[in-house]
This record gives structure tokens, C-alpha cells and sequence, in this order.
């Protein structure tokens, strides 16, 4: 068996390439420019080839040869390439979300042997869903999203579903919000709930002065649920998953959220105890126009406010029943202390470069 | 290969990337769709540029051209200024020449199409070229631009007022961003709320280019046409739902499998060209000669077969059957005092649904159903009175039909003599209105045969008769007819009429069709009257003796068409060995209930009412037989499409009543004998 992979530099896609080494024959790497990874301990083990290719032009790789090497040998395809930044402008995203799964489709349905295509969507594809967040393939939530990365990534997902492949199978994986390592808690960059940790222990004036305040109105709702999961966590469910594909459908959606969430009122109670914040954070949902522009001075970036005004959980009901096996004893009880150790240890490396 | 890019506005869900052959040579295409983001289209475009052999781009405003002048929105040009190296097309070119043309050429080819027909536009003035071609051949021109564009409740009837709108909004438009359209309604119940928008439902045939039809709400479409610029999968599906009976695609016949739009169509003729240069008028020319470009036609065809509906309109021939109704029934007794009082009396009444007309069901499974009208008015008042009060109740009766979805409408027995016969009432109608005239003359010549051979006094070879035929009055457009259609089965022609110039150029008209036929020509009936098997009398002496009938060969057949007739009931009586025929009844096919009494026995209709029946079945919705004159090629249509959907001669009606085959055979013996006893 062999696998070509994208985005392998990528945060997550970097995991499970480590993860799945065993597992395959050969893995195709598909990189943008493989002179600077030479360095890396990709090239040191025989098995990883790497091929120079850009997803967004659409002969996507550089050499006809590759092409031709690829379109023979590839049973499997990771496509875990992707703009990852929910700041980022409409073109960048398009570009690279859609445009680039978009070529990618049209030329992996040419390879004849192709068994599985593997996509890595994000939970952010449920936007602003007033209830569940389903696997199912024939649904599409009609819904509006508060940034162009959520945005481009459900339509590239929907791309992935439609497409009709010569015997290939799809499976999709709708990663939660990814958080530092279950058991060292270390991050690579500051990234969503971090960055509400970096403007609590930042030391700006209003920051000491929030944290006075007897009581903290912010714009969140209690009951939403965080679907956070630890990278190491969701990328071994991946390599997992990637290995031992389950079941006949031509189309499978994988959802992968633990199943103990905390809410967004947990996260914050535990974000005051360790900030030793005076007040408690009160939900105040009107006013978000507010907000945004005071999320703005403090560098968070407003797109992640609606994460907290979320209504309805996530199905894991795919994953229980194929993987029943799968470790999932993630608690956020458990978690917070490498939680902030880790965000600790990351703001301290950060000031010694 | 050739890489040909095409980005538009649409949502990124319609990306493809597929590889088209086409004139020998292959086209990878590959389709972005940018969900009306300018800046990322503007990016896309400069990002393909120089990668791609051409560059289309697709979904900005096209331009316009009204007037004498081309208007175009600058973002147009925008776009097309970012390219430098690779060449860029928008499709317009293409479309602007190939779209007029190929729908005139198709209008022309299909004449029938626009009769009576009233066309609308969601918007004329992205469309004006194609408006010009339908202003010529619509008898009504409507386009919805202040509803499509403003949202206001009115339409514009006419070319005129669409470019005098244009001028108007001119400014607006041409500085209006590009944003994306809310879809406006044009569900039924939406624009029959206002009058001037209910005009636009009324219409036939609807005018639109698939991008326009995206921004549209439709439903409710049985019955009527849509031509479009292009047909994609979407859309197609979508107005299957509405329920079209058909769609006009203008897709060039080459590409209508694959979705492509004009800018997509235009890049490919621009590799096929071989340079750089834009393609011009006359390379357009060449290729829809050499590729055969063409629109297609989507017809629905469950939608075609279901039941059709027509409408006859009667009259009571006489007073008597005035009181058949229930309603005048108490009153029999009295009639005879009060009849003329209630015939005139009953004139103020306007016409009525009085019946109906089961399911037709032709061989080929077409299906077609009736609804028989009727005037209060006998003859003699149709007659005599003044002929536009009745074409306005006969104007009534259509627009009644047309509401209750008839779709063709006949004129039966006096109705279609009232006036011009016809012509004035098939102008105001709302639904097409024919006589009847070409089937009823086709019948009654089924009768003549059919008599001829019951008879079998004519000798019969090879499907010609061999004796003499005599027409009197033959130069009379009935006569004209009658005349072309016997000289195929008969040896002998004889052609009477006052008029021997005109005989002597009917005369020629007839060798051509068929060479050997034998032609005399003559002025005076009575010279060839003893010699002649068969005689059609075709007059409109009104009660002047015309055949002395005394000097008739016995055995012979009389078909006399004329109302009123030429033969007089005293003198056929003069003869029983001769056999007058009046005219010819036919039966329909799977044999419907008539709910209402038409004169007729058991399941026989009128021929005209048969003819209207076909046409329904035929779903040629046109006035086919109007006036007082025949057309030859016309009766020869219809007698074919009889035979087609099995319309049979059930009867063969006399003066008043129906003959017998019995009483042919006793007409017959009598004739035998006289044969006998002359010789």
C-alpha cells in the first residue's frame, strides 16, 4: 500500500506521517519545495519520497514523471492540505482550500487504483448551526460561517462528497479544536482558546484591570460545548483510522470529538482560577458588535467569538461504532494542568527567540 | 491538449475540470467558480495568466447593444485589461452573432411555432437582439425589465418601450455593483396578484438566458415554451419541476450534452482559429456551416401526451332544438305560437358550456378531451343578423375556453359562416380558432368514394376509378380542391364553372399534379351530365338550377357541398337511382361519450368538430382552416392526420338524414334497372 500526502509539512499532517510510517510501502509526500525539508528526518528513511507539487495550479505537480509515478502507484490519499488561519482574506482561502482539493480531486479520480481519499475537514464546518452537527453525507446545513477558512473548508468538503471516484471510497474527518499534547501539553503556535490565555496573562492595562473587576461581562453562552482534543490525541485517532478504514460507504464522515467536552462556562472557571481573576465571567450576548472591536485592540481574533455562542453538540456516533477500541479518556479535569503548562512553556520559548 | 480556463461568479460548488473533444482536437477545461468575489476573480485571472492557452471568463453583466450603440459595464473591460499574455474571450462575440441567428433560422424553419403566440421577457434589455427577432414574428411582445431589475409591478409591451426603459435606468445600471441578485418571484400566484404582471403569465412562449433564469422563481409552466441561450442540468431540472411542456436550447447542437457556457464555447473556436487574433463575424459564419451548429429542442414528452383540450361551439339548427333545454321544456306545448318571440328573445342570452366530449384516444396514444359550447342563435338568426355582435359572444366563449384550458377551438355548422368565417374572431381570440372547413370537405369527399364503391357501378384498377368525375363550380376555392384531390383517382375530369379563364389555369395546376389524367373543361353542367359516374357540386348559385337533374346518368353519386344546397329534396326525390350526398360524418377514435346531443346519431361528430379534435391531438394549436377558402395542401395535411389517428367515416348524411348502406344498395338496384330498361 502505498500513500501520497498532502500537506505534510502541516501542524497536523506532520503527526501522522510519523504515525503512519510503518503501515505503508512507500509515502508520497507532496511538497511545494522539497530542498528545505531535505533537513528534516522525513528524507533519512527510504520510504518517504518526496514530490514537488503545488496544489493551486492545476497540473498541480511540476514533473511529468511524478505525475505518472503517482497516478500508477498511490492506493491512498491524504489530503490534509490546507490554509489554516481564521484571519485570512477570501483569495488566500479560496486559493488554497478550494481551488487546491479541487485539483486534487480532479486528478486523483483519474488513478485507477485508488482505494480510499481521505480529507481532513474541520468541526468549524458547522458554522452557525442551531443544533447538532451531524455525519450524515446527505444533509448540508444550510448555514452562515464567521470566517473564510470555515467557509472554504465546508465547501471544499462538499466538493469531496459530490465527487464520484472510478472505486475510491471517501472519508472525512471533521477534527475538534486541537489543543497542545495530552500529556506534555506542548503547542506549536498560539491558536484558538490560546489566544484567550495570551490576552488573560498579557500585561496590558485593561488586562490588570479585568482582572479587579468584581464581575466580567462577556459574550458567551454557558451550555456550549468545547470540543477540544489534544493533538497527539486526534492524530493518532487519524493514523488509526487512515489504516484500518471501516465499512462499505462510499462516503463516511468521522466527527472526532472526545466525548467528555467541557462548556465554554468550565473553560472560563478554570481560566479565573488560574488567572486568579477577582470576578467571575457573567454571559452577555447582546453587544457583539462591541466586542468585536474591543477583541481586535487586544489582539484576539474576533472570528473565534462565535465558538462561544455555539448551540448543539457533535455525533460521534460513526466513530463509536467503527472504532469502538480507539483510547478516548481525554477530561478536560484532567487535561488543564498540562493545558497551561504547555501555553506556559510555549510563551517562554517564545521570549527567549 | 489546450488548457482553457473559464472562472466565473457562480458558487465554487460548480467547479469542474473535464477534457471535451471537438474537432479533432482535445480541451482540458477547467471551470472556478468565485461566488461574485471580484478581487479573488481579478486574482484567479492575473494567477492563470500565461498558464492557460485561453482565459474565459464568465458570469460578469454582458453588455448591451440598443440602439446604435454598445454598452458595456467596466468591469467587463476590468478584467480583461489584467491579461497579457494568454487571450481572454467573455462569449459575447460568439453569442451575439450565433444566438439572432440561429433562432431566426429556427423560427423560420418552424413557422407554426409563433402563430397567435404572445412572448415574454424576464428582462429585454440584456436581450435586445433577440427582441428584435421576436418582435417580428410575435403577435404580442412583453418583457418584465421594471419587475426583473426594480422589483416594480410593471412590464413593457414592445421594443420601443423596452430601449425607452433602457435610457431611462441607463445610468443606474451601468454603475450598479455586482452583487448578487435576490430572486425574484415570478411564481404564479406572485404575478397574478398585479394586472400588468398577469399579462406576462398569459404568454406563451418565455425568452430568457440561463443566467437570468438562475435569479428567477418559476412554477407553473404546463403548456408553455422557454428558449434559452443555453440549457445546463440545473435549470433543466428546474423547469421539468414547473412543469414546461417544452424548452428551445440554443446550446450549439455539438456541446448540449456538456454544461458549457458561451465564453467556454468562444475559447474553444478561438484554439480552433490557430491565432491570436479575435475571432470575427465571418469565422462565426463558416463554423456554424461547418460544424453544423444548431439549437436543440427538449420536448416533455409525457408532459405532450397528456389529455389536450378542445372546444366546439354549436348552435341549434332550428327552434325546436332550442327547447330541448330544461330550462324550456315547460313551455313546449306553446312553442309553435311563441317561436318566434323566444327565437329572438333568446339572442340576448350569451353562449353556454352545453356538453362535453370524452377522452379521445388516438393509435398513437395521444390523448385529447372537448368542450362543446353553444349560441342560443338558430340559423336564420345567424343569418340575418349583424355579424359583430355574434363574434364578440363567440370572442367570449374563447376567453371562457381559454380559461379552462381549452386549447384549440372549432366553429361548428353556422358559427363559421357568420361574417368573415372566422378570420375576425381567430384575431381576437385567445386561444386558436379553426373552421373545420379542410376536414368536413376531406369527409365529405371519404363519403363520395365510399358511395362510389358501394355503388360499384365505376370500375375500380389500381386505386383510380375509371369513369368521369364532373365539378361544378370548380374554379370556387372548395371546388378548386375537390378538383386537385379526385384528379389523382380518377381517369376523367370534368371542370365547370362560369369562368372558363380560370378553368384553363386550374386546368394546368391540375396536369401538373397528375399528367394523365383526362381534363375537359366546360361552362355548361348539362353537357356532361348524362356521361358522369360521380358529380361534386361546389356552387353558391343561391336556388338557381344548376344540373338539370333529369338528365343525370342513373347510378350516379351527387355529392353537393354547397350551403344551401343544390340539389333540392324535391328533385333528389325526382331520382332514387341517383344517390345525393350531402356531406360526410366521421366517428372518433376509442369511442367517447358525447354528454350532449349534436344532431348526430350515436358517437358520430361533425367533421369539423373532428378536425378540431385533431388538431388538439396533433397538439398543433393554430388556426388551420379559417375564411372561406381552401387550401389544397392543407386538406391533403389533415386527411393524412385523420388516417393517422384513426378518424373513420361513420356516416353518410343526405339532405337531412343519414343514408344506409341499405339504402345505397336500393339506389343501386334502382339504378340497375333503369340502366336495363335504357338499353
Amino acid at each position: 500500500m502505498n500513500i501520497l500526502i498532502t500537506g505534510a509539512t502541516g501542524f497536523l499532517g506532520s503527526e501522522i506521517t510519523k504515525k503512519i510510517m510503518e503501515d505503508f510501502d512507500k509515502i508520497f509526500l507532496l511538497v511545494r519545495n522539497p530542498a528545505q525539508i531535505n533537513k528534516s528526518i522525513y528524507s533519512k528513511t527510504p520510504k518517504i519520497i518526496l514530490i514537488q507539487g503545488d496544489l493551486t495550479e492545476r497540473q498541480i505537480f511540476s514533473k511529468k514523471e511524478d505525475r505518472e509515478m503517482i497516478l500508477k502507484n498511490v492506493d491512498v490519499i491524504l489530503h490534509a492540505a490546507a490554509l489554516y488561519d481564521l484571519q485570512a482574506d477570501a483569495t488566500e482561502c479560496y486559493i488554497t482550500n478550494i481551488i487546491g482539493t479541487f485539483n486534487l480531486l480532479t486528478f486523483s479520480q483519474q488513478i485507477k487504483k485508488l482505494k480510499y481519499f481521505h480529507y481532513l475537514s474541520t468541526i468549524a464546518v458547522k458554522g452557525d448551526l442551531q443544533g447538532d452537527l451531524f455525519e450524515s453525507v446527505e444533509r448540508i446545513p444550510k448555514v452562515k460561517y464567521s470566517n473564510n477558512y470555515a467557509q472554504t473548508k465546508m465547501s471544499a468538503e462538499l466538493m469531496v462528497r459530490k465527487s464520484i471516484f472510478i472505486n475510491a471510497k471517501v472519508r472525512i474527518y471533521r477534527p475538534g479544536i486541537v489543543v497542545g499534547d495530552s500529556t506534555t501539553g506542548r503547542i506549536n503556535r498560539i491558536d484558538g482558546p490560546y489566544y484567550f490565555l495570551k490576552f488573560l496573562s498579557g500585561n496590558f492595562f485593561i488586562t490588570q484591570m479585568i482582572k479587579k473587576l468584581p464581575f466580567i461581562l462577556f459574550p458567551f453562552n454557558p451550555t456550549t460545548i468545547l470540543p477540544l482534543i489534544p493533538v497527539d490525541m486526534v492524530c493518532n485517532w487519524i493514523a488509526h483510522m487512515l489504516t484500518n478504514p471501516q465499512g462499505d460507504d462510499p462516503v463516511k464522515i468521522y466527527n472526532l470529538v472526545p466525548e467528555n467536552n467541557p462548556t465554554v462556562k468550565e473553560f472560563l472557571a478554570v481560566c479565573r482560577d488560574e488567572f486568579k481573576l477577582a470576578g467571575d465571567f457573567k454571559p452577555f450576548s447582546t453587544f457583539q458588535p462591541l466586542y468585536k472591536a474591543f477583541a481586535r485592540k487586544l489582539e484576539i481574533p474576533s472570528e473565534i467569538l462565535p465558538y462561544m455562542n455555539d448551540i448543539g453538540g457533535y455525533h460521534i456516533d460513526n466513530r463509536l461504532k467503527d472504532y469502538p477500541d480507539l483510547l478516548d479518556n481525554f477530561l478536560f479535569k484532567n487535561y488543564q494542568k498540562k493545558f497551561f503548562k504547555g501555553f506556559n512553556d510555549f510563551l517562554k520559548s517564545e521570549k527567549i527567540k | 491538449m489546450k488548457e482553457i480556463i473559464n472562472i466565473s461568479t457562480n458558487s465554487p460548488n460548480t467547479n469542474f475540470s473535464k477534457i471535451i473533444e471537438f474537432a479533432g482536437q482535445k480541451f482540458r477545461i477547467t471551470h472556478y467558480g468565485v461566488d461574485l468575489n471580484i478581487k479573488l476573480y481579478c486574482d484567479l485571472v492575473t494567477k492563470h495568466d500565461g498558464r492557460a492557452d485561453v482565459i474565459a471568463i464568465s458570469g460578469l453583466p454582458s453588455g448591451s447593444s440598443i440602439g446604435k450603440k454598445n454598452y458595456m459595464h467596466p468591469i467587463l473591460s476590468q478584467v480583461s485589461k489584467l491579461v497579457k499574455q494568454s487571450l481572454v474571450v467573455d462569449g459575447s462575440k460568439f453569442r451575439e452573432i450565433y444566438l439572432p441567428w440561429t433562432i431566426q433560422k429556427y423560427l423560420i424553419a418552424n413557422p407554426d411555432l409563433m402563430i397567435n403566440k404572445k412572448v415574454g421577457f424576464f428582462s429585454g434589455i440584456i436581450q435586445t437582439r433577440l427582441l428584435n427577432i421576436f418582435e417580428e414574428y410575435a403577435s404580442e411582445l412583453i418583457s418584465c425589465d421594471p419587475y426583473f431589475l426594480m422589483g416594480i409591478p410593471r412590464t413593457l409591451s414592445g421594443k420601443k418601450s423596452v430601449e425607452r426603459f433602457f435610457f431611462t435606468i441607463k445610468e443606474f445600471l451601468l454603475k450598479s455593483k455586482l452583487e448578487r441578485y435576490k430572486e425574484k418571484d415570478f411564481t404564479k400566484n406572485k404575478l397574478l396578484k398585479y394586472k400588468s404582471l398577469s399579462k406576462f403569465y398569459n404568454c406563451d412562449i418565455y425568452v430568457s438566458n440561463c443566467a437570468q433564469l438562475e435569479r428567477v422563481k418559476i412554477d407553473q409552466l404546463s403548456g408553455k415554451t422557454m428558449v434559452l441561450d443555453r440549457l445546463d442540468s440545473k435549470n433543466k431540472k428546474r423547469l421539468e419541476l414547473a412543469g414546461i411542456t417544452r424548452i428551445i436550447s440554443c446550446t450549439p447542437a455539438p456541446f448540449y450534452q456538456e454544461d458549457l457556457n458561451y465564453a467556454v464555447i468562444e475559447a474553444i473556436f478561438q484554439i480552433i482559429k490557430r491565432s491570436k487574433l479575435p475571432i470575427s463575424n465571418e469565422d462565426i459564419f463558416e463554423w456554424i456551416d461547418t460544424y453544423d451548429l444548431k439549437p436543440h429542442v427538449v420536448d416533455f414528452k409525457d408532459r405532450l401526451e397528456e389529455v389536450k383540450k378542445f372546444g366546439f361551439i354549436v348552435h341549434p339548427l332550428s327552434t325546436r332544438d332550442l327547447f330541448r333545454h330544461p330550462l324550456l321544456k315547460p313551455i313546449l306545448p306553446f312553442s309553435k305560437k311563441m317561436n318566434p318571440l323566444i327565437e329572438k328573445m333568446i339572442t340576448l342570452a350569451p353562449g353556454v358550456k352545453y356538453g362535453e366530449i370524452g377522452e379521445i384516444i388516438s393509435p398513437n396514444g395521444s390523448k385529447a378531451k372537448g368542450i362543446i359550447y353553444t349560441l342560443f342563435e338558430t340559423p336564420k338568426m345567424l343569418l340575418t343578423s349583424e355579424p359583430e355582435p355574434i363574434y364578440k359572444k363567440l370572442i367570449a366563449i374563447c376567453k371562457h375556453a381559454k380559461k379552462n384550458g381549452i386549447q384549440v377551438m372549432g366553429l361548428g355548422a353556422y358559427t363559421k359562416i357568420v361574417g368573415d368565417a372566422g378570420v375576425t374572431v381567430a384575431r381576437f381570440s385567445p386561444v386558436p380558432v379553426t373552421t373545420g372547413n379542410s376536414l368536413s370537405a376531406a369527409a365529405t369527399l371519404w363519403a363520395g368514394s365510399f358511395a362510389i364503391e358501394r355503388m360499384g357501378l365505376v370500375k375500380k384498377v389500381d386505386k383510380t376509378f375509371h369513369g368521369q368525375v364532373m365539378v361544378i363550380g370548380a374554379t370556387g376555392s372548395i371546388g378548386t380542391v375537390c378538383a386537385k384531390l379526385l384528379c389523382q383517382s380518377w381517369k376523367t375530369v370534368v371542370l365547370i364553372s362560369p369562368r372558363p379563364h380560370a378553368l384553363l389555369e386550374l386546368k394546368e395546376e391540375i396536369e401538373k399534379i397528375n399528367p394523365h389524367c383526362e381534363i375537359h373543361l366546360s361552362t355548361d353542367s348539362n353537357k356532361y351530365a348524362p356521361s358522369s359516374d360521380y358529380i361534386i357540386t361546389t356552387t353558391s348559385a343561391n336556388k338557381a338550377k344548376i344540373i338539370d337533374i333529369e338528365k343525370v346518368k342513373p347510378g350516379c353519386v351527387i355529392c353537393d357541398v354547397s350551403r344551401p344546397f343544390d340539389i333540392t329534396k324535391e328533385d333528389a326525390a325526382k331520382r332514387p337511382d341517383v344517390l345525393v350526398i350531402a356531406s360526410g360524418e366521421v366517428k372518433l377514435p376509442g369511442n367517447p361519450k358525447i354528454t350532449c346531443d349534436i344532431g348526430l346519431p350515436g358517437n358520430t361528430v361533425y367533421a369539423c368538430l373532428a378536425e378540431t379534435a385533431l388538431l388538439a391531438l396533433e397538439s398543433r394549436f393554430e388556426s388551420f382552416t379559417l375564411s372561406r377558402n381552401l387550401d389544397y395542401h392543407k386538406v391533403r395535411e389533415i386527411d393524412s392526420l385523420a388516417r393517422k389517428h384513426g378518424i373513420k367515416l361513420s356516416t353518410i348524411m343526405g339532405h337531412d338524414l343519414e343514408i344506409t348502406p341499405e339504402e345505397i344498395d336500393l339506389c343501386r338496384e334502382h339504378a340497375l334497372k333503369k340502366l336495363n330498361t335504357n338499353i
